[in-house]
């Protein structure tokens, strides 16, 4: 069985031919019909995100149950499901009060690479191969928990259903769980990427007037527009803060959102703010890097900066949701796709893509 | 696109400005507000940025300014550390100072009670900067 494993830290993926063992009681075998490649694969990579490897790579993906372990009743064998990489443990703390994202068993787990349990289901000549946070979608087959795999309707196609795994899922609950952007309200998206899309689109659902969309990378201005966005800014050309103090009838913006990951521009994200206003900081940066603001501006001003992990989601709950939304024509996944491969070798030029601001979404089908 | 294009553009329209209003009644009250601290030997440095440039005002003998345009290696008690666009808003009188060091736009180092006398007197100068460039025929970046 075919997957793509990271092998060191700078390299590229290699496709391996690695073993997958059995799911275990409360264990769900999906077959993966399609993987989206997302900027946190990528992270991975560069060793800016601190997972172990080896590692099956991919967190964005969707397929169909193959076999299910003792004890399972989510799902059941051909049930078509996306995964989720916050299966939750549903009885920490963080759980009880209603919080799954922050999970403390998922967090622990994810970081070290393996099932709840402490061992891996992957194994390449009997050395045991980490899966990226109990995913592992470069893969053609997986083995995840059962809080993993959330059963959607079957109507949508995979590769579109892959997509609201993380990407869409992120960007959608950073909007509506986090943020609560109220209509009428002026965002500012700080790179328009794959999560930054779907922020704008959410941002435009939720009846934001003024939706701002910041990029280097002007390719991506005309996909922003479609998405929803009201205004571009160039950020390799043009002042960001001055540009949306301009846009923002002199205050400042109510909501900006943080999709790169860069201590820079999640000061940026904060500094766009007008009174009372709020940034959510998405993109995740290297682990020991700090950020910056004015101390005087967060009482004089009231001013909020936090985070959102996984769109402070509840995958259960909000996946089939975006899925109705996205039958209605109210979300849009079509539109995220901008390049399909037919095999996992596309994965390390799907990565070049992403370095340089080409794609919104690169998609793996199998 | 930035207003200067090169700090050498930025200097000339600087050293042009100051050279008209450094004798002036305004910048007497602005050396008058300062109490000269002994451990600087200049008043204030201006640190731009896009286009990288630095102006840094020494108190002169005949109790005015003398500006030193580019590197030096004077102590300055103040600093403004800013982009070259929002320094040339800011002597149009179009930058509020709060607002600009809450988002960062502007960074000071020094004491703020030293800034706190200096700053308000240069606000007599933003409509000579005005002036200024509309006599020089620079009018465009006037606005
Ligand atoms: N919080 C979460 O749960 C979560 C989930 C998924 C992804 N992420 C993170 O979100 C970030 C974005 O992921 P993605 O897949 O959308 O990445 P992406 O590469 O598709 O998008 C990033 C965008 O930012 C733009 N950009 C880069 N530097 C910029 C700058 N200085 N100014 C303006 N724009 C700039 C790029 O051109 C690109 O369009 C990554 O850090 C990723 O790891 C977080
Ligand atoms: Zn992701
Ligand atoms: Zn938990």
């Amino acid at each position: 069985m075919k997957a793509a494993v990271l092998k060191d830290y700078g390299q590229p993926v290699t496709i391996e031919d690695v073993e997958l063992r059995p799911p275990k009681k409360g264990e769900v075998l999906v077959k993966i019909k399609a993987a989206g490649i997302c900027h946190s694969d990528l992270h991975v990579v560069s060793a800016d995100l601190p997972l172990p490897v080896p590692m099956v790579l991919g967190h964005e993906g969707a397929g169909i149950v193959e076999d299910v372990g003792e004890g399972v009743t989510r799902v059941k064998q051909g049930d078509h499901v996306v995964l989720n990489w916050v299966p939750e443990c549903g009885t920490c703390y963080y759980c009880n009060i209603g919080r799954k994202d922050m999970c403390d068993e998922a967090q622990a787990t994810a970081q070290s690479g393996t099932m709840p349990d402490g061992t891996t289901r992957f194994h390449l000549n009997e050395e045991e191969i980490f899966q990226f946070s109990m995913t592992g979608t470069f893969s053609e087959f997986t083995v995840v928990p059962e809080n993993g795999v959330i059963p959607i309707r079957k109507d949508v196609p995979f590769a579109q259903a892959a997509l609201v795994g993380c990407g869409v899922l992120t960007g959608y609950g950073a909007v509506v769980n986090t943020a609560k952007v109220k209509p009428g309200s002026s965002v500012v998206i700080i790179g328009a990427g794959g999560v930054g899309l779907n922020i704008i689109q959410a941002a435009q659902l939720a009846g934001a007037a003024k939706i701002i969309a910041v990029d280097l990378s002007p390719r991506k201005f005309d996909l922003a527009m479609q998405f929803g966005a009201t205004d571009t800014i160039d950020a390799s050309e043009d002042d960001v803060i001055d540009q949306v103090i301009e846009l923002t009838g002199g205050r400042g913006a109510d909501y900006a959102f943080e999709v790169i990951g860069n201590p820079n521009t999640i000061a940026q994200a904060y500094n766009c703010l007008g009174k009372g206003g709020t940034a959510v900081v998405v993109g995740i940066a290297p682990p020991h890097l700090d950020v910056s603001i004015n101390a005087f501006s967060i009482p004089a001003q009231s001013r909020t900066i936090t985070g959102s992990w996984y769109g402070q989601s509840n995958p259960i709950v909000d996946v089939p949701k975006i899925l109705d939304l996205y039958m209605v024509n109210k979300i849009k996944l079509d539109e995220l796709i901008s390049k399909t491969y037919q095999s996992l070798d596309g994965i390390n030029e799907a990565f070049q893509d992403i370095k340089e601001g080409k794609v919104a979404r690169s998609v793996v089908e199998f | 696109m930035p207003y200067f294009q090169s700090a050498e553009e930025l200097y000339q329209v600087f050293e042009g400005f100051f050279q008209e209003v450094k004798d002036s009644e305004q910048s007497k009250a602005i050396m008058k507000s300062y109490v000269k601290s002994d451990k600087h030997d200049a008043l204030v440095q201006y640190i731009y940025h896009k286009p990288e440039a630095k102006m840094t005002w020494v108190p002169n003998d005949q109790g005015s300014i003398d500006v030193i345009y580019g590197e030096t290696d004077l102590n300055p008690e103040l600093t403004f550390e800013m982009t070259a666009d929002i320094g040339h808003k800011f002597w149009l009188g179009k930058v509020d100072l709060t607002q600009a060091l809450a988002r960062q736009q502007m960074k000071a180092t020094g004491p703020l009670s030293k800034s706190l006398k200096v700053v308000p007197q240069l606000q007599q100068w933003y409509p000579l900067y005005r002036e200024y460039l509309i006599k020089t025929g620079r009018e465009e970046i006037a606005v």
